[in-house]
């Protein structure tokens, strides 16, 4: 996956939670299956000025902030922003398993139609916001803009 | 009797030959013993008679040995042997006779004596002999007398005719007294048998064909007055018919709860399905209701430029058609049409399918195979029946990542339902679809029918087809089964009812 709208930050050490200098552009991962939406998400908080890697399913964003992909060293996103029904692994199994290990990077759920039990699983995991879709992309890129301390 | 076995007939000759089995096993044992003792008796008072007849033998032998040997010295041999045959002129019963033990020369008499007897008389003891070679037997007894310097003896003579006449008559009288005795004993055992054994195994027997029938309300009429082991088994066997009866209206009672219990879980499941069935149109309206709503923001607030806005309205043109299609499959769904069966040739169905779906194929690498036998009827609607074989085919050819070949035959076959249709084993027309592509993972198998369940990109499929397809097999009345080897490939099987064309041309 390449980054969006972003410079080459090749050279660039990744950035680990709680190191000193945080990059200038926040980096969030977005997990979605729906290749359009992904697309849109990803434009949308690109224009917002983020650093964008995408993921297409539940196991890859895991692969991804595990062991990095083929050509992409481990990511260490400032936030993820993941789909809950996906193929494969859903956005509350991976958000359980960040918390497992203790990774606290603020994660943005995305249901459908306001599924209560899903908000309510969200909400015990530590999910930072759930969206329901349809929803306001300016919405989302608020929330954005809150958790990575934009202005 | 053989022929025709009635209950009747089968329950009669098992007591009643029991019975007679008995009862001459126990005749014949009595009338060995008899037999046996009378044998015995017989034999003893034969031998008492012998000894009572050797005893007078030796008296009148040693009397007459007196007189003889004195008459000898007398008178001469002679007058001596005349003496004893004056003494066989007076009476009849014994045979007296002089014989010369030596066999020496004018004896006349050598007795043909057995040698251990020969030996005794030389030694000067007297000694008997009962000679079976003349009728009747005759006992002959010796007395050894010594004349001069010569040895002979007094032989006397006794035929066996009283002996032998009352051995005849026991035997004759034990054989009568034994067949008195057998018969009686036998009509006794009989009709003893027959009331204490052959009755009331035969109710019994009754008793156990009725159980055997599904009767749980028969009882042996049998009472435990004589206590013996018939009548505890009729106790214990009128218990089992209890605790059976009781059993049964039990298990009665369970069924009717456990049916009542499993109505309300179909009940719940239709439930859990219209949710299912919600939260998945959600979810698949979310998606591109978000998609258009995000791009037609960013042309309405100029956030898109130039191309840009292009590509925004086709994404939503896209998007709309997606979601009508999602919906007009919702419809399909939720009216479902009852099939319109007709005659139904599968072979040319199955080709006009695959010819519809060549160019995907060809697209996808794909090379579509069919092997229908020729003349092979169903009775089915074929546009849902060919719905059905799009949909699976369709799936086939989109699990193929690589090139290869997807089959499609028919054959008759044995199968045994799945519990959702229900039904014993029987004869079914079975269509396989089978792909080369990346097979389905186990965990997935259990859902591939639920509706709204995919593991396709958002565009490429709706979730809908297999559940779609699913019913449409169970309104012609068969089922749809799978088997899938990851890496490998899977098998979509149509089961559907044979038709009675198809029936004829099978057999």
């Amino acid at each position: 996956m390449a980054w969006h709208d972003g410079a080459d930050n090749g050279e660039e050490l990744p950035w680990v939670p709680g190191s000193e200098a945080p990059p200038a552009d926040p980096r969030v991962l977005i997990a979605e299956d729906d290749t359009q939406m992904r697309r849109l998400m990803a434009e949308a908080l690109g224009r917002h000025g983020c650093d964008i890697l995408e993921a297409r399913d539940g196991r890859e964003l895991i692969e991804m902030l595990v062991r990095g992909r083929a050509g992409v060293e481990q990511v260490v996103p400032d936030l993820i922003i993941t789909d809950v029904r996906m193929p494969g692994c859903t956005g509350l199994e991976v958000l359980s398993r960040l918390r497992r290990v203790d990774w606290a990077t603020p994660v943005i759920l995305i249901t459908a139609f306001g599924d209560e039990a899903t908000h309510l699983e969200a909400r015990r995991l530590g999910a930072a916001f759930t969206f329901d879709k349809p929803f306001d992309l300016d919405a989302l890129c608020d929330a954005v803009r809150t958790l990575t301390g934009q202005s | 009797m053989r022929s025709s076995p009635s209950p009747t007939d089968r329950g009669l000759p098992f007591p009643v030959k029991l019975a007679r089995k008995i009862t001459l096993a126990l005749v014949l044992l009595a009338v060995a013993v008899m037999a046996g003792l009378q044998t015995f008796q017989v034999e003893r008072e034969l031998a008492r008679s012998a000894i009572d007849m050797q005893h007078d033998h030796r008296l009148l032998g040693h009397t007459l040995a007196g007189s003889i040997g004195k008459a000898w010295q007398l008178a001469g041999e002679s007058e001596a042997l005349t003496l004893l045959n004056q003494a066989n002129r007076f009476q009849e019963q014994v045979r007296l006779r002089w014989v010369w033990i030596d066999g020496g020369p004018g004896s006349g008499f050598a007795p043909l004596l057995p040698p251990a007897l020969l030996a005794s008389l030389r030694a000067g003891h007297d000694g008997s002999v009962v000679d079976a070679s003349d009728d009747p037997d005759v006992l002959r007894s010796y007395t050894p007398v010594l004349l001069g310097r010569r040895l002979g003896a007094i032989e006397i003579t006794e035929a066996l005719t009283e002996q032998q006449l009352h051995v005849r008559t026991t035997v004759v009288g034990t054989a009568i007294a034994t067949a008195t005795i057998a018969i009686f004993f036998l009509l006794a055992a009989m009709a003893l048998g027959r009331r204490l054994v052959g009755r009331p195994v035969e109710q019994l027997m009754t008793f156990a064909h009725r159980i055997g029938e599904g009767d749980l309300t028969a009882r042996v009429p049998l009472r435990g007055g004589r206590g013996d082991e018939l009548t505890t088994l009729a106790a214990a066997m009128n218990r089992m018919g209890e605790q059976l009866e009781e059993t049964r209206s039990r298990l009665a009672t369970e069924t009717a709860g456990r049916l009542s219990t499993l109505e309300h879980l179909r009940h719940a499941d239709r439930l859990t399905t219209v949710g299912k069935l919600a939260s998945g149109v959600a979810h698949e309206l979310g998606t591109p209701l978000n998609v258009v709503m995000g791009r037609a923001k960013m042309i309405a607030s100029g956030e898109a430029e130039g191309d840009e806005v292009g590509e925004c309205a086709r994404i939503i043109s896209q998007q709309a058609q997606h979601m009508t299609a999602i919906i007009r499959q919702l419809l399909d769904f939720a009216r479902r049409r009852t099939p319109h069966r007709a005659p139904e040739d599968v072979a040319q169905l199955v080709s006009r399918t695959l010819g519809l779906l060549k160019p995907m194929a060809t697209k996808h690498g794909v090379t579509l195979a069919q092997e229908v036998p020729s003349g092979l009827s169903l009775d089915v609607d074929g546009g849902q029946l060919q719905q059905v074989l799009t949909n699976l085919v369709m799936n086939g050819i989109q699990a193929m990542r690589r090139s290869g070949t997807l089959r499609v035959s028919a054959q008759h076959t044995r199968a045994a339902p799945p519990a959702d249709v229900g039904g014993p084993e029987a004869e079914w027309v079975r269509l396989d679809v089978e792909d080369e592509g990346e097979g389905i993972a186990p965990e997935v198998l259990p859902h591939i029918f639920e509706p709204f369940f995919t593991t396709k990109d958002v565009g490429e499929g709706t979730g809908l087809g297999l559940s779609v397809s699913y019913g449409l097999v169970r309104d012609h009345g068969g089922w749809i089964a799978v088997r899938s080897q990851p890496g490998h490939g899977s098998c979509f099987s149509i089961y559907l009812p044979p038709g009675a064309d198809s029936c004829q041309a099978a057999s």
